[in-house]
């Protein structure tokens, strides 16, 4: 039996330890209830979360410890073998098997008794954080249109997570998207990936390690972070359904509030994100005093790293006023603003390629210490 | 005579209101070995890093290998390829070896990997880095520190090579010794193009072709050893033109002081 489990399951240990853990759990809450003489509010016991929490780890450990793109190891061994797609996987498979069948079974029906029907949130956690690591590791091996639909359809699951009909048509349509995925991944095994996965491979330079000045006068422009229209647009789209996904969460009188706070918030990794790439390590080739005093307010070379963020900031606070005007649920108008504001900042010019390597600024040495990851010389 | 491998036109840079560089002109050919002197804080750092793509001149151009720096993505590329960059200070990854260090900047620079191992091994041995070169670079001395980063410059094997002050930071006599030569024999048998800075005369007389001699921010003097001499009616060495051309107040001062304590 351990046998027919051990193709798929953890360290032994691991599961032992919380096995013990959970029963540790559950025997203090019956213990308690015994105690008190009634059935404990579902608020204040742990051993649903705690299972639910367990899930989860199981979840990515299934997808992410058994996908070579996350083992460099496992991938570059694999690399030179005569393994083909149509063979299994030596370290045993990714997409579900009958042993992940019957490990969630055996968590619900230990869920069951205490918690009913609410031990199925137990099976939602797996599948949802099982999807989105398997999501990761299709975008890395280049299904990026799958893993953004899965991204999408995972959005829908957590959408319907009250609803368990309705949950579990779209996970068994989204997990079927996703195992169609993985053998196309598979099939095109080994991948070309980008420096950011590949990590180092005998002389091949670790981005981003080499210090001042070749990282940032590197005759090679290593970082991947240049990103194509089609998936600026899906980005675009993604960002504000998983906003809609989360509020749908939040009921009453606070919900306006909430999303207006989460909107605003949102705005500051989203503005702030494109400013802090593109301006560390790029500083103006004039002080600001200097700009006042010599007539040269604007220097375009320079500024036109600002003309984004600027646009999106204004297209941010006016779009919602406008689409509320318009007739637009509040929620809703947020929702569509904040697919603006990511398009603006994804798309609109100039491209990190061509800032870091025509714009008008000045490259200054990275901060280091002799404690940080670079010694300064001299 | 052949297209400059680097050409300087009108170059001015400030930082705040205070001119660093004014209208610097400079022609630079391929296979030559310049250095730039001058006193402290007159734009020898900030030349260099105008050619070196770190700083943008707020006017004139910097052209290198006909291409114009920060013109467009592809020529800046193109220009990354040809001219390497190294700083006075510059920064090395802590945790990696010497070794592994040197090999990965090779590699940048799609060194290939037989020539690139033999290369770093010379590299290592010629400036006494064994078996340092084999430990962490934190680990090193700030001199055996200034000579990988000085060995980085060097493994790419770029046509140009600009360095700031290759001569300080610690480094030893032998070490001194073998960048003089190495740097004088890809000049003369590869025709590379190296552009340094050094405060020492005595160095600069012994390896430079030709002789930048900055002040306020200006191109004071360009020619060779011996065009300088005639060009500022001095016999001597490089030092005696520098102390009649940068210096003549010191002259007078070291007169005044040495004066005062006779008196």
């Amino acid at each position: 039996m351990i046998r027919w489990f051990r193709v798929i399951l953890p360290f032994s240990g691991l599961v032992m330890t919380f096995v013990v853990i959970y029963a540790v759990l559950v025997g203090f809450e019956v213990y308690l209830e015994w105690k008190i003489g009634q059935p404990l509010p579902s608020n204040v016991t742990l051993s649903l979360p705690v299972l639910a929490g367990g899930a989860a780890l199981y979840g990515l450990y299934r997808a992410f410890a058994f996908h070579p793109v996350n083992r460099p190891g496992y991938r570059i061994w694999l690399e030179t073998t005569p393994w083909t797609s149509e063979k299994p996987l030596p370290l045993g498979p990714i997409h579900l098997v009958i042993q992940d069948v019957v490990i969630i079974a055996l968590a619900l029906t230990a869920a069951w008794p205490r918690h009913h029907v609410k031990s199925l949130y137990v099976l939602q956690v797996f599948l949802i954080v099982y999807l989105l690591s398997m999501s990761s590791a299709l975008w890395r091996t280049g299904e990026k249109l799958i893993a953004f639909s899965l991204w999408f359809a995972i959005g829908g699951m957590v959408y319907t997570t009250r609803s368990f009909p309705l949950f579990g048509m779209i996970a068994a349509c989204t997990y079927g998207l996703a195992y169609w995925g993985l053998r196309r991944s598979l099939a095109r095994f080994p991948w070309t990936l980008s420096h950011w996965v590949r990590g180092t491979q005998g002389l091949e330079p670790a981005f981003p390690s080499l210090g001042w000045p070749y990282n940032r006068l590197s005759p090679k422009f290593f970082p991947d972070l240049g990103i194509s229209i089609p998936n600026a647009i899906l980005t675009s789209l993604l960002v504000p359904w998983w906003y809609y996904v989360v509020l749908s969460f939040i009921e009453g009188p606070g919900k306006l509030e909430a999303a207006q706070a989460i909107y605003s918030f949102s705005m500051v990794p989203i503005i702030g994100g494109r400013l802090l790439i593109y301006l560390t390590g790029y500083a103006p080739p004039i002080s600001f005093r200097g700009r006042i005093i010599t007539g040269r307010w604007i220097i375009p070379g320079y500024d036109q790293v600002f003309v984004a963020p600027l646009l999106a900031l204004i297209a941010g606070i006016w779009l919602p006023k406008v689409l509320t005007d318009r007739g637009f649920g509040f929620v809703e108008a947020l929702a569509v603003s904040l697919i603006w504001v990511l398009f603006l900042i994804l798309i609109w010019g100039p491209s990190l390629k061509t800032w870091r390597l025509t714009g008008s600024h000045r490259i200054i040495a990275p901060l280091g210490s002799k404690s940080g990851p670079f010694v300064r010389v001299g | 005579m052949s297209t400059p491998i680097i050409e300087l036109e009108g170059v001015t840079q400030h930082y705040g209101i205070r001119p660093v560089l004014k209208r610097i002109d400079l022609h630079i050919e391929r296979g030559e070995l310049v250095v730039i002197v001058g006193p402290n804080g007159m734009g020898k750092t900030t030349l260099l890093s105008v050619m070196g793509g770190v700083l943008q001149p707020q006017h004139g151009s910097v052209r290198i290998d006909g291409r114009r720096r920060r013109q467009s993505v592809e020529d800046e590329m193109a220009i990354r390829r040809t001219a390497v960059f190294l700083p006075d200070h510059p920064f090395l990854p802590a945790q990696q070896t010497g070794r592994e260090f040197l090999l990965a900047v090779g590699r940048l620079y799609d060194v290939p990997d037989e020539r690139l191992i033999d290369h770093v091994d010379r590299l290592l041995r010629l400036f006494d880095l064994i078996p340092q070169g084999d430990g962490p670079i934190m680990r090193c001395s700030s001199g055996q520190q200034k000579k990988l980063a000085l060995s980085s410059a060097l493994v790419t094997e770029a046509p140009v090579l600009l360095l700031d002050e290759p001569f300080s930071g610690g480094v030893d006599p032998a070490g001194l010794l073998a960048l003089k030569r190495v740097l004088a024999r890809r000049v003369q048998e590869h025709k590379s193009t190296v552009v340094l800075t050094s405060p020492m005369p005595e160095v600069v007389e012994e390896i430079a072709d030709r002789i930048v001699i900055l002040r306020d921010g200006e191109v004071v003097a360009f020619d060779t050893l011996e065009g300088l001499r005639r060009e500022f009616g001095v016999t001597g060495s490089l030092a005696s033109i520098l102390e009649r051309l940068m210096h003549p107040e010191t002259t007078q001062k070291l007169q005044d002081y040495f004066e005062g304590m006779s008196s």
